[in-house]
């Protein structure tokens, strides 16, 4: 099972306490929508009270940082060493991370994002 | 000149990486007002928390009062340190930011007051914004400390980021390395800035000998234990196995907890934990005798545990399997509301009820049909009742 930082995803349904459980690990809830992984999750743990509620191991994937996207977990050199757990919540797509001029523009969105 | 510090960043946002807590640092700085809570910057060495902290103060005309908690420990210290400087303004007219950097480092085995006065100085010097860092969240001390504060958490910064941001520094510098070099770096400073940028300087300055040594690389707990799940053999296991980067008990705890939480039927866990023992009684021979020669039995035991399974494992740091630790979320404040109640009927402390009376008390008063009763006189709230029903159960069932 895929769960992308940040967007919406569903799961049967998974019991009272796990519910609970969730919402104290600060997964988001939302009618309709479904759960979310927010900042202020805690990742780790909500992660394995999904896997323990439905039984299926949990691949996180981060969001790229520039244009939001999915990042390219798939395609990675490192995915074997990057613990998505242990690295912050943004990365950066395939595209992005081809593209010559990201860094740049990387430093520059976020200096846009403080304003 | 040490590279690591030409490219210190002198804005945040000359930086990679934990885009989130950076930005809620600086909104939390620009914010500040008198009174304000003090910020807690927690996560592993090398992810920009120092670096953060200097760039903005920077940036946002602030002078910084930094105290390394390392070096100065007692109360009395601390103070003499600190209550001087704690003046609203420097000699420039500059406000000032108390910094406290590694603050687990302060109270050491043993705490010589650092906590207190720490704690003295947020509750009584709040007119100066003071930011703290610390490596480990689950010290004791630290989450005390983190009670009175925001918390904001820097993890590790992803490797496609940070090989950018390498690239940049080597094109500022003129020089170029080999892909496959530069890709090693990465790898090997497992999302530290600080210990990525002087690999790389060391990997430009010597080309050659940096291929030789980061080939001969050992792995982190988690990524080896990953690959060790996934070998195909025993003896590729025990060759990743010993590539570990751990001392032999820290990789028996790891794999007994990736053991423990894993999802597997009860007989093939039986069957690897019997491994896991029998290798932890090797172990402990070696250690009582000092026996190192059987320290390759204890490795060779332990590398048919991957094969043995009978699908592939994950690491885990959990030591309590989910289902388990999701009735210790979830019941912890009824069970903790019992045990104070019945403490006091017992005559006896809350530790010694939750670890022995009171799996004998629900066994004896739900046999004899008086939970009810007693769960009433107890004046316990809903919450608590039914965690004590739902054990009740459980216990009965299990007689």
């Amino acid at each position: 099972m895929k769960i992308v930082f940040g967007e919406y995803f569903h799961l049967p349904r998974v019991g009272k306490d796990a519910f609970i459980s969730l919402m104290k690990a600060g997964v988001e809830y939302e009618k309709g929508k479904g759960f979310r992984f927010v900042e202020g999750t805690d990742v780790p743990r909500a992660i394995g009270i999904i896997e323990a509620a439905t039984g299926k191991r949990v691949e996180l994937i981060p969001r790229c940082f520039m244009d939001g996207k999915p990042a390219g977990c798939e395609k990675c050199e490192y995915r074997y060493m990057c613990n998505r757990l242990e690295v912050s919540n943004y990365c950066l797509c395939d595209d992005c991370y081809e593209d010559e001029g990201t860094i740049s523009a990387y430093y520059f969105k976020f200096s846009e994002e403080l304003e | 000149m040490f590279w690591v510090e030409k490219y210190r960043p002198k804005t945040i946002a000359q930086m990679v990486g934990n885009e989130t807590a950076r930005l809620k640092l600086y909104s939390w700085l620009k914010g500040w007002k008198p009174g304000s809570r003090p910020l807690m910057l927690l996560g592993p060495p090398g992810t920009g928390k120092t670096s953060a902290v200097h760039a903005l103060a920077d940036e946002l005309g602030y002078s910084v009062i930094e105290l390394n908690a390392s070096d100065v420990r007692t109360e009395e210290a601390i103070k003499a340190t600190l209550m001087p400087a704690l003046t609203n303004l420097d000699l420039f007219g500059r406000q000032k930011l108390v910094f406290l950097d590694e603050i687990d480092g302060l109270f050491g085995q043993q705490d010589r007051g650092g906590l207190n006065a720490v704690m003295e100085l947020i509750d009584k010097y709040n007119t100066l914004p003071m930011v703290m860092a610390a490596n480990f969240k689950d010290d004791e001390k630290v989450k005390k400390l983190a009670k009175k504060c925001e918390v904001v958490y820097f993890k590790r910064v992803p490797p496609r980021l940070l090989e950018l941001h390498l690239r940049r520094i080597l094109k500022m510098e003129g020089k170029e390395l080999p892909r496959e070099l530069l890709k090693r770096v990465v790898v090997y400073s497992r999302g530290d800035v600080r210990s990525a940028i002087n690999n790389l300087q060391y990997a430009s300055l010597a080309p050659e000998q940096a291929e030789l040594f980061f080939r001969d690389m050992t792995l982190g707990i988690s990524e080896g234990l990953e690959q060790f799940f996934r070998a195909r053999s025993p003896e590729m296991a025990l060759r990743i196995l010993s590539e570990i980067d751990a001392n032999p008990e820290e990789k028996l705890r790891a794999l007994f907890s990736s053991v423990v939480s894993a999802d597997l039927d009860i007989g093939s866990k039986l069957s690897l934990l019997k491994l896991i023992s029998d290798a932890d009684l090797i172990f402990g021979r070696i250690k009582r005798r000092q026996e190192w020669r059987l320290l390759k039995y204890f490795y060779r035991l332990l590398s048919h545990l991957g094969v043995a399974s009978p699908r592939p494992l994950n690491y885990s740091e959990a030591d309590i399997p989910w289902s388990l630790r999701l009735r210790i979320w979830n019941d912890a404040s009824g069970f903790k509301e019992a045990n104070h109640k019945l403490a006091k009927f017992f005559h006896s402390s809350s530790k010694e009820v939750a670890s022995t009376l009171l799996a004998y008390f629900l066994l004896i008063a739900s046999a004899k049909g008086v939970l009810d009763r007693i769960m009433d006189r107890m004046d316990l709230s809903d919450a608590a009742k039914r965690v004590l029903e739902a054990e009740a159960e459980r216990i009965g069932g299990a007689r």
